[in-house]
C-alpha cells in the first residue's frame, strides 16, 4: 500500500483531514488517492481511481464537512476536513479536492475499461472470430495471446474507425416541446444525444451538471431548470438564486472576450453593426455594445441567438484540440504531465494568420487568374509487340511473296472443293477400339468423384465440420503466406513460428478429422486431399526459403574466411580474387 | 405567333423563362428531328475530342462511393425522390463501372445522422455492392450527413493499400450542410498526404467546402441539372482518371488460373464459405496456394495475389491504344456511297452533312458507327479487316 515503489508526483495536498478519528493528510496523485496519518509515513488509505465509483459530499446543512469515496465493491472511505480556521475554509478545501478528485477520476477512466470485457464483447458479436477461437487456442494450437494480437487484430481493424459525432446547428430547436392541452405542462423530450449536444456546446452547463446531479437534484429537475433559464425562454428571474445565473455569468465574459477580439480586427468594417467599445460588465442586460435597434428584447435574442452559434463552433474546434492532445499523450504515455485543462500546445491551426496573408487571400480570386493545366504523366509505350502479340521468338516469318500468297490460295480453294471423305482409310481398327476403351473408362472415373455417390452431396454435419476446417485452415495459412517475403528479422520469426503452427495444426486437426471422416462417415479419404496439398505446397515454400537462406549464409561464412585470409596475406592480388567470385556467386 | 416586343430594360429574370425553344428550326420538309439530332451530335463529338491520348492513366483502381443518406434526399426535385433515383443510376454505374474496369475494386459507405457507416468493403464482385444498393432503397434517409466521418471511414481503408494503385473517393451529396464533429480541413490534410483523389457530385447546388476538397485533392466538382445529366455525370467517373504524378510504377504479381486442370482435387470455394459451398471441382485454383475461388477476378484470400483472367487485362488495352479520330468530311468531298460499317446508303441531307473517315484505312463511316466506334468497340473495322494493316502496327 506505500507509494514507496513509484515517484508518482503529488497533484494535491490538504492538512488536517480527518480519517476515522484520527488527524492526518489526505493526497492526491496520478493514478491514486491516499491519505496519510500525521507522524507517520505510511499510507493508511491508499486507492486508485478505477476503483472509485463516486465521490459524496455532505449536505449543506450538516455541522461536519465531509466527503466520502464509494468504492465499486460497496466499500467506502469518509474523510473529515478539519481545517481549524473555521467551516467556509473547511468547505472550500473538500471543494476543491472534490473539483480534482472528479477530474482526475474521469482522466483515469479514459483509458480501456476492462479488457476482459472487450474481448468477450467481440468474440460474441463475430460468429466467425468465435469459431476461429474454439478451433485454434483450445487445442494449443496457438496461444492465446497470439490469437488475440494477430487475428483479433486484423478483426478489428477491419470494424473501421471510431467517429465523433458532431453538434447539430439546430440542436435546441429540435428538442420540440409537447404541450398537454389540459394542465398547460409543456413536454420536452430529452435524448441523451441532446444532453451530450448540451455538454458540447456549454461547457459551464457540464460542470453544473457534475456538481449537482445526483447530490442536490434529479435529473429531470436540472434540466427542467436548464429549459427556464436562459438558454432556452428570453425571460429570467435575475432575482432569484438561479442555478444557470453563475454560468450566465461566464457565458457573459467569454461573450464580451470574442467580441472584443473580432471588433479589434482592423480587416474587419463593423461600424454598422458596433457602436462603440463594449463595457465589461456583469449584468446580463447589457448587450455587449451593438446596435440592435429601439427593442432592448431583440437585441437581447439576437445575442443569445449569436452566443449560442459561436459556442457551436467552439465545440468543434475545441474537439480537434483534444482530439490533438490525446495523439500526444498516446505519443508520451510516461509524461503524465499533460492535464485535462493544461495549455495544448500551439499547433498549425492556432497560428493566426499574419495580416499581410489575409490581405492577399483577400484579393485573390481564382476565377479571374490563368488556369493551371495541371501535369500529367504521359504515356510511353516501349516495345509495342510485346503488347499485341504473345511472347514468342523473335524472328519474323520469311514472308512470302505475294504471288506466292495468290497461288498457294487457288492450290487451297481446288483441293478442298475436291477432297471426299475416305473413312475406312483414316485409322485402323485395333486402335480405334483401344481409343474408345480409353475415353469410356475415363468418363466411368470422372474428375469429380469424391467418395461420395455422384451427384450426391456429403453428409450434412460432416460438411458443415469441413467448412470450419477450412475456415480456420484459411486464416493460418493466410497468416503463413504473408510474412513472404521476409525481409525483417521480426517477419522472418514470424514466418517460423506460423511453420511450427501449421505443423502443429496439421498434426492435431487435420489428421484426427481424416481419420474420422473414414471411420464415422465411411467416406473416400480423398476429401481432404486439397487442403493436404495447400499445406504441402506451404511446406514446400518454407523448405526452398529456408535452404536458399542457410546456403547465402553458408556462403557468407566461407567469403568471410576467404577475405580473412587474404588480410592475413596482406595481398591486395587476393583481395580481388575474392570480390570477384563474390559476383559471380 | 404573337411576338412579344422585348422591354430593353428588363432584366433576364423578369422577362420570363429561357426561349429555349427558338433555338430550334424546322427544315424545309417541317420536321424538327434534324435540328435536334444536329445539336445532339455536336455535343457527342466535342466530349470525345476533348480526351486525350497518351496520358497515363491509372487503371488499377480503388473506389469509394459515399452516398449522402440524409433527409435532403427526399425531395422530390429527382422522380420519385432523390433516393431512389440516385439508388437506380449507381445501380447501372456498378455493373458498368466492373465491367469496363475488371482489376478495380469498389466499396460504398453511407452517410446519415451525423455518423458514417461502411456497408460494403473493397472488392471486386459486383453481387455484393448490388445487394448492398438494394438495401438501401428500403433504408430511412433522415438526420445531417458528415462529410468529415465519412471521409475518414474512407480513409481508414484506403490509406493500407499498396502505393501503385489509384486511390478515388466518388460522394454523392444532396445536402447544404455537413454536421462534423472537428474541424474538415485537418481530415483533408490527411487525403491529400494519403494521395486520394476525391470528386463530388452534387445534387442541390454548390458548396465551398466541397469545392475546396476536390480542387486541393485533384478531383471534380460538378452539379446535376436533372437526372440524365446526373447519370452523365456519374458515368463520366467510369473512365480511369490520369494518373497522378507521385504514383509509383512497379511490377505487380499477378496470377493466371486455368480453368480446365486435370488433375484438379476436389475442394471447397474460399469465397462462399460461410454458406458451405459444395466439394467439387469446378473453379478456378490459385496457381500460388491452390485455393479455389469460383469467380474471376479475384484477389486470393490466403497468398494475396491478383487473380485475373487474360481477357479481363485485354479490356484496358483500349487505354493504351485508343481509336484516334475519325476526321469530319462534308459528305460531298468523300467518293463513298455507304457507311462502311453499317452498310446505310448515305443521304444528303441535314443528318448526312458529314462523313467520317478513318485515317489509316481510308474507310467512311457514318456519324451513328462512328459514335459507337468510339465509344464501346474501341477499334475500327476497317482496319481490322484490312489484311495489310492489321499485320503491321500503324506507326502511333
Amino acid at each position: 500500500m506505500s507509494m514507496s515503489g513509484e515517484r508518482e508526483d503529488i497533484l494535491l495536498q490538504v492538512n488536517h483531514v480527518r480519517y476515522k478519528k484520527n488527524n492526518g493528510q489526505l493526497y492526491l496523485s496520478q493514478t491514486r488517492v491516499g491519505w496519510m496519518m500525521d507522524e507517520s509515513d505510511t499510507f493508511a488509505v491508499s486507492v486508485m481511481y478505477n476503483d472509485i465509483r463516486t465521490q459524496k459530499i455532505s449536505p449543506e446543512g450538516k455541522p461536519k464537512v465531509q466527503l466520502q469515496i464509494v468504492l465499486h465493491d460497496i466499500s467506502s472511505y469518509t474523510f473529515h476536513f478539519c481545517n481549524t480556521e473555521g467551516r467556509e475554509k473547511q468547505v472550500a478545501e473538500r471543494n476543491q479536492v472534490k473539483e480534482r478528485l472528479g477530474q482526475l477520476m474521469t482522466q483515469n477512466r479514459r483509458q480501456p475499461p476492462d479488457e476482459l470485457m472487450e474481448k468477450k464483447r467481440m468474440l460474441d458479436e463475430s460468429e466467425q472470430l468465435q469459431q476461429l477461437y474454439r478451433a485454434l487456442v483450445p487445442t494449443a494450437i496457438i496461444s492465446v495471446d497470439e490469437f488475440w494480437k494477430e487475428i483479433a487484430g486484423q478483426y478489428k481493424q477491419s470494424l473501421g474507425p471510431q467517429l465523433d459525432v458532431g453538434v447539430s446547428g439546430a440542436f435546441l430547436a429540435d428538442v420540440k416541446p409537447q404541450t398537454d392541452g389540459n394542465n398547460g405542462k409543456i413536454q420536452y423530450n430529452l435524448t441523451p444525444e441532446i444532453m451530450s449536444s448540451v455538454f458540447k456546446t456549454y461547457p459551464a452547463v457540464r460542470k453544473k451538471h457534475g456538481e449537482y446531479v445526483p447530490h442536490r437534484m434529479s435529473e429531470s429537475e436540472f434540466w427542467t431548470l436548464f429549459f427556464q433559464s436562459h438558454y432556452y425562454t428570453i425571460h429570467t428571474n435575475t432575482r432569484t438564486q438561479n442555478v444557470f445565473s453563475e454560468c450566465s455569468k461566464h457565458d457573459d465574459r467569454e461573450w464580451n472576450r470574442d467580441v472584443l477580439s473580432t471588433q479589434n480586427d482592423p480587416l474587419f468594417d463593423l461600424d454598422n453593426i458596433y457602436e462603440e467599445r463594449p463595457l465589461a460588465t456583469d449584468s446580463d442586460l447589457k448587450i455587449g455594445g451593438t446596435k440592435a435597434g429601439s427593442n432592448a428584447m431583440h437585441a437581447l435574442m439576437i445575442k443569445r441567438f449569436n452566443q449560442q452559434s459561436l459556442n457551436i463552433i467552439k465545440a468543434q474546434t475545441h474537439s480537434e484540440k483534444e482530439k490533438l492532445l490525446d495523439e500526444i499523450a498516446a505519443k508520451n504515455p510516461t509524461g503524465g504531465g499533460v492535464v485535462a485543462n493544461g495549455q495544448p500546445p500551439t499547433t498549425d491551426i492556432d497560428q493566426p494568420k499574419s495580416k499581410k496573408a489575409r490581405i492577399e487571400e483577400k484579393l485573390a480570386y481564382n476565377d479571374l487568374e490563368k488556369s493551371s493545366t495541371t501535369e500529367t504523366p504521359a504515356l510511353t509505350i516501349h516495345q509495342r509487340d510485346r503488347y499485341l502479340t504473345g511472347p514468342t521468338q523473335n524472328t519474323f516469318s520469311n514472308s512470302l511473296h505475294p504471288d506466292q500468297v495468290v497461288r498457294l490460295q487457288e492450290q487451297l480453294d481446288v483441293s478442298v472443293s475436291r477432297w471426299q471423305p475416305t473413312l475406312p482409310n483414316s485409322q485402323d481398327a485395333e486402335s480405334a477400339t483401344r481409343a474408345l476403351h480409353h475415353f469410356s473408362d475415363s468418363c466411368r472415373k470422372g474428375r469429380s468423384a469424391v467418395g461420395v455417390r455422384s451427384g450426391g452431396q456429403l453428409p450434412g454435419n460432416l460438411h458443415k465440420e469441413l467448412g470450419q476446417v477450412y475456415s480456420s485452415a484459411g486464416e493460418l495459412l493466410r497468416h503463413f503466406w504473408s510474412c513472404f517475403p521476409p525481409r525483417t528479422p521480426q517477419l522472418q520469426e514470424k514466418l517460423h513460428k506460423m511453420h511450427e503452427t501449421l505443423c502443429r495444426y496439421h498434426n492435431v486437426t487435420i489428421r484426427p478429422f481424416q481419420e474420422m471422416a473414414i471411420n464415422d462417415y465411411n467416406c473416400n479419404s480423398s476429401i481432404l486431399d486439397h487442403l493436404t496439398e495447400m499445406f504441402h505446397i506451404a511446406n514446400t515454400k518454407f523448405e526452398n526459403w529456408k535452404a536458399r537462406n542457410s546456403r547465402h549464409y553458408n556462403r557468407a561464412i566461407i567469403l568471410g574466411i576467404v577475405v580473412a585470409l587474404a588480410h592475413d596475406d596482406c595481398s591486395g592480388m587476393w583481395a580481388k580474387v575474392t570480390t570477384g567470385s563474390w559476383r559471380n556467386f | 405567333m404573337i411576338q412579344e416586343d422585348d422591354d430593353p430594360k428588363e432584366y433576364r429574370w423578369e422577362s420570363g423563362y429561357e426561349k429555349t425553344w427558338e433555338a430550334l428550326q424546322e427544315d424545309e420538309s417541317g420536321r424538327l428531328e434534324p435540328s435536334v439530332t444536329e445539336m445532339i451530335q455536336r455535343a457527342k463529338r466535342r466530349k470525345l475530342l476533348e480526351r486525350e491520348a497518351s496520358v497515363r492513366l491509372g487503371i488499377m483502381r480503388h473506389v469509394y462511393l459515399i452516398l449522402d443518406l440524409s433527409q435532403a434526399m427526399n425531395e422530390q426535385d429527382l422522380k420519385p425522390t432523390r433516393h431512389i433515383c440516385t439508388l437506380k443510376i449507381l445501380d447501372d454505374f456498378i455493373k458498368e463501372f466492373h465491367d469496363q474496369n475488371p482489376i478495380s475494386q469498389l466499396g460504398i459507405i453511407t452517410t446519415q445522422n451525423k455518423m458514417a457507416k461502411r456497408h460494403s468493403d473493397l472488392s471486386n464482385n459486383p453481387q455484393r455492392h448490388l445487394d448492398c444498393i438494394k438495401k438501401m432503397q428500403k433504408m430511412p434517409c433522415k438526420g445531417e450527413p458528415s462529410l468529415q466521418n465519412a471521409l475518414e471511414v474512407a480513409l481508414s481503408s484506403l490509406r493500407h493499400l499498396p502505393p501503385h494503385t489509384s486511390r478515388e473517393i466518388l460522394i454523392i451529396f444532396a445536402a447544404l450542410t455537413s454536421c462534423d464533429p472537428g474541424e474538415v480541413g485537418a481530415t483533408l490534410q490527411k487525403v491529400k498526404e494519403d494521395n486520394i483523389r476525391v470528386s463530388v457530385v452534387g445534387l442541390a447546388a454548390e458548396l465551398h467546402v466541397c469545392r475546396e476538397i476536390t480542387k486541393e485533392t485533384g478531383g471534380s466538382y460538378s452539379i446535376s441539372i436533372n437526372d440524365m445529366h446526373l447519370k452523365q455525370l456519374i458515368d463520366e467517373h467510369l473512365e480511369p482518371p490520369p494518373a497522378s504524378v507521385k504514383m509509383d510504377h512497379t511490377l505487380i504479381k499477378v496470377g493466371f488460373p486455368h480453368q480446365i486442370n486435370a488433375d484438379a482435387k476436389p475442394a471447397l470455394c474460399m469465397c462462399h464459405l460461410d454458406d458451405l459451398p459444395l466439394l467439387n471441382t469446378q473453379g478456378y485454383y490459385c496457381p500460388q496456394c491452390t485455393a479455389k475461388y469460383c469467380d474471376l477476378p479475384a484477389e486470393c484470400r490466403v497468398c494475396g495475389l491478383m487473380l485475373v483472367t487474360a481477357p479481363h487485362l485485354a479490356r484496358s488495352y483500349r487505354h493504351l491504344f485508343p481509336l484516334k479520330h475519325y476526321s469530319e468530311i462534308p459528305l460531298e468531298e468523300s467518293s463513298a456511297k455507304l457507311c462502311y460499317g453499317c452498310q446505310k446508303i448515305f443521304i444528303t441531307g441535314a443528318a448526312d452533312k458529314y462523313v467520317y473517315k478513318c485515317r489509316n484505312c481510308h474507310q467512311v463511316f457514318c456519324f451513328n458507327c462512328d459514335i459507337f466506334l468510339h465509344e464501346t468497340v474501341h477499334s475500327c473495322p476497317g482496319c481490322a479487316s484490312n489484311p495489310t494493316l492489321s499485320q503491321t502496327p500503324s506507326n502511333t
